[in-house]
């Protein structure tokens, strides 16, 4: 009863988790007046983030973690603005009029549960779909591009942890550039072996080092 | 922002398309980054920024040219579908026809819209016969000449839009290197200015109700076909319209060409004038002598205007065979001719004009003309 009635309040163009089969636009944006007026409280949301799956729940946490350490770099962080880009992020810097400028970069966050994770030799490997691995190989790009890959833990109740001086995400970021690996043929589904290394953990700085052109993965060029 | 532009939306656009946009709507190049131009704009003090991508070959072309399109669509506060159009089109001059058909928007009745396009036909027929011909008759011949057929083979009807219902009229560029019968661009501009006059005289006109300003007008290509085929734009109901000239981004026009308007009262004169232009007596032959007192020529038209002041003589064996005349006339000189009229001013000889002449009640104008040759000073 309360769940239908949200959902008939729902603006049009916000998507409610769990029903379109993603959540980019998280339940977040409803705004508190449109929740007074629907007499909703918090437990209102909580019936709707509940229609999240495990995978989009871990998905959807990878994609924060990623805009925190962006936000607090004083980065901006963007949707690609067409309807076939797949999961990348566009990261700028922050221009006039609502547009970016550059240094900019783009990424493609996926995560991995810590259970499943396995790290060997001072590297994760991880494995992932030849079509999102091609989405990442080679040069022929106009701007950089990196895999980040976000590893978390398994239950999403440890996903962040509050106390008064310290809000905890867990676990952490890596970062890698496939400009010198070719893209692979074969099935789009089939899976490639990408060796992340530890080293490369996705800091403040080390974010701020990848939007410069001669940063660790040059320009791409 | 998540605007959801579908991917199909981009096609067509090239580098090449959207360098030729940028530089022609006040972007500059100013460096690069990754593999892309970085081109920015001042507007209102600060700096806007677009990076374009190199080769419509690079796998993040598509992501790239949707963050270039809403960036442009924001600083140049135009709608994403125009801009799309332009970086589409930097080679071709558009005319856009804004048809306020009654009914809802998006639509009009199909008499009415069969009466549009027909209008708009003709009316590109009619300045394209006006710019080829070597004279301005008040009537043009009903055998169009061929380079007249050959412009208008070249151009295309686009995409109607919404707002109400608008024609989208598309001619490419001259190819460079190819001499062409006659230059698309010249015919369009002429269009421009003959449109512009014909709205003018029947502003003119409609207030008072005399239509001589039209007959003023038709050295700049105004004729009784080109004021026919605007009304028919209106359709049977007479309804408003506007034509706006949108030329190539990769040739840009250095005159300003505003929109040109047409409400009801305008069109009705238009109808008026196109008949009285119909009906005017023809012209007779005559000699002018006299010194040449304006000259006046515009990238709008091919021929310049000269005024020449002196003494006309009637050639004819009617009624006015044989009279003398002493006045000021109006004529339009083609490129060679236009040269000995500003030699002539130049070192003040008289300059001998004849052609077929027509009174048009404040002066005399000489619509044909048939030979121009500088009288040489007695002794000389």
């Amino acid at each position: 009863m309360r769940r239908s009635h949200l959902r008939y309040l729902w603006p049009r163009n916000y998507i409610i988790p769990g029903q379109s089969g993603t959540h980019r636009q998280l339940a977040l944006r409803v705004s508190a007046a449109l929740l007074a007026d629907s007499g909703l409280t918090t437990t209102g949301i909580e019936v709707v983030t509940m229609g999240l799956d495990r995978n989009q729940h871990q998905g959807l946490f990878g994609e924060s973690f990623v805009r925190v350490l962006a936000s607090a770099a004083g980065l901006i962080v963007s949707r690609a603005e067409l309807d076939v880009a797949g999961d990348d992020f566009t990261i700028s810097h922050k221009g006039v009029l609502g547009a970016t400028r550059h240094p900019k970069i783009d990424v493609q966050v996926k995560s991995w549960s810590q259970q499943r994770a396995v790290r060997r030799d001072g590297h994760w490997k991880y494995r992932m779909r030849a079509r999102h691995f091609n989405e990442l190989a080679g040069t022929d790009f106009a701007l950089p591009r990196f895999l980040v890959l976000v590893i978390v833990p398994d239950d999403c109740a440890h996903y962040a942890t509050t106390r008064h001086d310290v809000v905890e995400l867990k676990h952490a970021a890596y970062w890698l550039s496939l400009q010198d690996h070719r893209p692979v043929n074969g099935a789009p589904d089939a899976t490639v072996p990408v060796d992340v290394p530890e080293a490369n953990l996705l800091t403040v700085e080390a974010l701020r080092a990848l939007m410069t052109p001669d940063g660790p993965a040059g320009t791409g060029a | 922002m998540l605007t959801g532009m579908p991917a199909g939306a981009l096609a067509g656009i090239e580098p090449a398309g959207i360098a030729a946009y940028l530089r022609a709507s006040g972007w500059r190049e100013v460096g690069t980054y990754g593999r892309t131009e970085i081109w920015t704009r001042t507007v209102d003090g600060v700096e806007a920024e677009v990076l374009v991508p190199p080769n419509a070959e690079l796998r993040d072309y598509a992501t790239r040219l949707a963050e270039l399109v809403s960036t442009l669509s924001t600083v140049e506060q135009r709608p994403v579908a125009e801009i799309l159009q332009d970086l589409r089109s930097p080679m071709l001059d558009v005319q856009y026809i804004r048809t306020m058909p009654d009914g809802p928007s998006g639509s009009i009745p199909l008499h009415e819209g069969y009466l549009a396009i027909k209008g708009v036909h003709d009316l590109l027929l009619a300045a394209a016969t006006s710019a080829v011909l070597p004279e301005r008759p008040t009537v043009l011949p009903s055998q169009k000449p061929s380079q007249a057929r050959g412009f208008l083979d070249q151009v295309r009807l686009g995409q109607t839009s919404r707002g109400s219902y608008v024609l989208r009229v598309e001619t490419p560029l001259p190819v460079p290197d190819i001499e062409p019968p006659v230059s698309s661009r010249e015919v369009l501009l002429h269009l421009y200015q003959a449109t512009s006059a014909a709205h003018d005289a029947a502003a003119r006109s409609s207030r008072n109700g005399d239509p001589t300003p039209f007959v003023e007008r038709v050295g700049e290509g105004v004729s009784a076909n080109l004021c026919e085929a605007l009304a028919d734009i209106g359709g049977q109901r007479r309804s408003a319209f506007d034509i706006r000239f949108a030329w190539a981004p990769a040739s840009p026009v250095q005159l300003a060409t505003p929109t040109v308007r047409f409400d009801q009262p305008v069109i009705a004169a238009l109808k008026t004038g196109a008949k009285f232009l119909r009906e005017l007596p023809l012209t007779e032959t005559a000699t002018v002598i006299g010194r040449v007192v304006d000259l006046h020529r515009t990238p709008m038209d091919r021929l310049g205007r000269v005024q020449v002041e002196g003494m006309v003589h009637f050639e004819g064996t009617g009624q006015t065979g044989g009279q003398r005349h002493e006045g000021r006339v109006t004529m339009r000189l083609a490129s060679q001719d236009y040269d000995l009229a500003v030699s002539a001013h130049g070192n003040g000889h008289p300059l001998r004009v004849v052609g077929e002449l027509r009174h048009t009640g404040r002066q005399f104008e000489i619509s044909r003309v048939s030979s121009v040759e500088i009288v040489p000073p007695p002794g000389g």
